[in-house]
């Protein structure tokens, strides 16, 4: 009788074990560890106490700060996402129906601000919104809109201004490219048959791109969405890379979550804290992702 | 054969593929019991690289191996060095702003106790006040003696003020109340277009280290106490239309350095290396006088040993060199243009004696070392403290809001109130 039993063949398993043993060392393993430390007190160096749900606690009655850190994250998401969903949405929509000859150089050029390291991003921004010689305030005065010069990182409203602009110029390129190739799968029969209808360009955008780009637009929300919360690079480049220069902007007034995350982690030296701060962070942003993503689910239903 | 084969060449190539990681942290051989020798690491910002030509001649079994990293980011290094139990470095140089709270990790040698008993009488008092923690033990060898002065412009001085000379200019300017006074003759005399000063943040930089009130006590936040004076008094400079509104270290402020629109500029002992040439190439046209209110500790430098250093002989005997051992304070000297902080090196009244052609031809070293360090002491040297971080990043906020009001009207006790707040809300174990 012919012995049908195979032997378990190990080589596979062999052959993805470093990517597993990496996955688990370097994602899984920080993840519930950051999530362990979260409850606790803890400055990475001597022992760690269990504080149990105090450091949540903390987040939401005893610090201003983070309090406030939420609040700015809030406004910069709410501002910057729909202008640069919004810019980024005319901008593809342009280039590909008024210049298509120059889609690459143009892509390209609206791109690159995204592909700049933040660091010169924000030393060019410091020099361009320098309080005495900056250019924006030295184009002011010369052509006569400001009387004195605006003190653009010194002052709450203003540095808060500066830094959405910072987000918009440099992530309207991205939502830009990704809607683009949205906007390259839609068939040109549709908007030639509208034409024969007599429609005229913005009428075939709300009648024929944004309906068939909003499985697009809600990747572009979600990505966009993330991508805010988790803003860091930007305002902590535009203030704490110079010293003395206010952590979090004049009155915390551009502190983010990430910014406060990393301040109380890695300058105070409470890692529990820092920890907890970064899952409700996650909690928000996982909570936020499936509202949307359901939101948009039942809109396709309808 | 070939079965096996099958099963351990995958097992194999796995093995050799995670070899293929960066390596982590190969065990030195340790030095304990022996001539100092092996291999050292240093993390610091500069000058030790300079000097390791010194050490290769006297300690030639130790390799030294220095790994720049920049002041701002060494704290965060050490600590996350820490927190994931990797190797820390033999050796570490702190600076002075973020010393209080880096001493305050269990995780350095005491160098005045075993087996290190370094004598702590041999530094130079305002040396010994900032390289001790809150209970004396000296957990870093102090790099160097750094005093403060006010620098001018020869130019300037002589046109609002007659005279260019060091000496009739520290006798002119011996309060904070003699530059606003004489600072509004020179806003008079320019049409406001020459400031005494060109920012608020040295001028804070250099009153906070005029007054020893310290920033807490015990868990209370003492900020009230101890900022209030010096808030007072740079608003009282801002009211009076006399400092300009460049901020810490920003391209303007370096730039107006060469320009003839701001007279003075507070300066530490290495200012002239670090600030002033860099940005000004003119020769002659500066001067250095005593800062009014009083000598001011500005900065410097430590050299600790983690307690899990893997070779702290050869470390000690490298640190001991570099900051307890008389000789070195020649390359220091010659070198770097830095000063030691060893007490003994000042009885030589000709030890620190260089004319500088970019000071008018001026004796600055003098200056420095044998008149205003001898009057840095318990009574106006700042004690290190585990919030001065917090402390310098609140008032930086506070003084921007200095900075915005056009005519000097703030507040000061709400920007204590916000000074306060901004520290509560980091710090949530200190009180009011």
């Amino acid at each position: 009788m012919r012995n049908k039993k195979k032997s378990f063949n190990m080589a596979p398993y062999y052959f993805i074990m470093p990517f597993f043993i990496g996955y688990l060392l370097f994602s899984v393993f920080p993840f519930a560890f950051s999530f362990f430390i979260s409850f606790t007190d803890w400055n990475g160096v001597g022992a760690s106490a269990f504080v149990g749900l105090s450091n949540y606690i903390r987040i939401f009655t005893q610090d201003a700060a983070a309090q406030k850190a939420f609040m700015n994250t809030f406004l910069f998401l709410v501002i910057a996402i729909p202008i640069e969903i919004i810019l980024g949405l005319l901008t593809a929509m342009i280039i590909k129906d008024f210049v298509p000859k120059a889609k690459g150089a143009l892509q390209l050029l609206n791109f690159l601000p995204y592909l700049t390291a933040p660091v010169a991003v924000g030393l060019i921004f410091q020099f361009l919104f320098d309080w005495d010689y900056g250019t924006v305030n030295q184009i002011l005065t010369q052509i006569g809109a400001s009387n004195n010069h605006i003190y653009w990182l010194g002052t709450e409203g203003y540095a808060r201004f500066v830094v959405i602009l910072v987000i918009v110029w440099r992530m309207f390129g991205y939502s830009m490219i990704i809607l683009s190739a949205g906007l390259s799968t839609i068939s040109p029969d549709l908007y030639e048959a509208a034409e024969l209808d007599g429609a005229n360009w913005f009428q075939k955008q709300i009648r024929i791109t944004l309906p068939l780009l909003k499985p697009i637009l809600g990747f572009v929300c979600v990505i966009s969405l993330i991508n805010g919360f988790q803003l860091f690079d930007d305002p902590y480049m535009l203030f704490a890379s110079q010293a003395g220069q206010p952590y979090g902007g004049p009155g915390n007034s551009v502190l983010t979550v990430m910014m406060h995350m990393f301040q109380a982690s890695f300058m105070n030296f409470q890692m529990g804290y820092g920890a907890s701060i970064a899952y409700t962070l996650f909690f928000i942003i996982f909570i936020l992702s499936m509202i949307l993503t359901k939101f948009m689910k039942q809109e396709d239903d309808i | 054969m070939k079965k096996y084969l099958k099963r351990v060449a995958p097992l194999m190539m796995s093995a050799v593929m995670l070899g293929s990681l960066p390596a982590t942290n190969v065990m030195a051989e340790d030095g304990y019991g022996s001539a100092p020798s092996g291999e050292v690491t240093i993390w610091g910002w500069d000058e030790t690289e300079i000097l390791k030509d010194h050490l290769a001649e006297i300690y030639p079994d130790v390799t030294v191996n220095y790994v720049t990293i920049a002041q701002a980011d060494l704290p965060k290094k050490i600590q996350t060095t820490l927190a994931s139990g990797a190797q820390m470095p033999d050796i570490v140089q702190l600076e002075s702003t973020t010393r209080g709270k880096m001493y305050s990790l269990d995780c350095w040698e005491d160098l005045s106790g075993e087996p290190y008993n370094v004598d702590k009488d041999i530094f130079t008092v305002d040396q010994l006040l900032v390289s001790v923690n809150e209970d004396g033990n000296l957990l870093g060898l102090p790099m160097g003696s750094v005093p403060s002065a006010m620098a001018y412009k020869r130019s300037l001085a002589k046109e609002y003020f007659g005279t260019d000379d060091p000496e009739e200019l520290s006798a002119m300017f011996t309060t904070w109340e003699d530059y606003i006074e004489k600072g509004q003759e020179v806003t008079e005399k320019s049409n406001g277009s020459v400031k005494m000063f060109a920012g608020l943040s040295d001028l804070y930089n250099v009153l906070s280290g005029q007054t020893i009130i310290p920033f807490t006590e015990g868990d209370k936040l003492n900020v009230e106490a101890s900022l209030t004076p010096i808030l007072e008094e740079l608003v009282k400079i801002k009211k009076a239309g006399i400092v300009d509104t460049l901020e810490e270290s920003s391209p303007a402020l370096m730039a107006s350095y060469a320009d003839d629109t701001h007279i003075f500029y507070p300066c530490a002992q290495w200012s002239p290396r670090w600030i002033l040439k860099p940005n000004d190439s003119r020769d002659g046209e500066w001067g250095l006088m005593e800062l009014a209110g009083g000598a001011v500790n500005w900065g410097g430098g430590v050299y600790s040993i983690p307690n899990t250093a893997q070779n702290k002989e050869a470390a000690f005997a490298i640190i001991k060199w570099l900051t307890v051992d008389p000789e070195s304070a020649v390359p220091r000297r010659d070198e770097l243009e830095v000063f030691t902080a060893i007490k003994s090196v000042y009885e030589d009244p000709e030890f620190y004696s260089r004319t500088d052609s970019f000071f008018g031809g001026q004796d600055i070293d003098k200056l420095f070392a044998y008149t205003i360090i001898p009057k840095m002491d318990e009574t106006n040297v700042r004690p290190l403290n585990k919030y001065d971080v917090e402390v310098k990043d609140a008032v930086s906020s506070a003084l921007k809001t200095i900075n915005a009001s056009a005519d000097g009207n703030v507040d000061v006790s709400e920007l204590i109130d916000q000074i306060e707040t901004d520290i509560l809300s980091r710090c949530p174990e200190l009180s009011k």
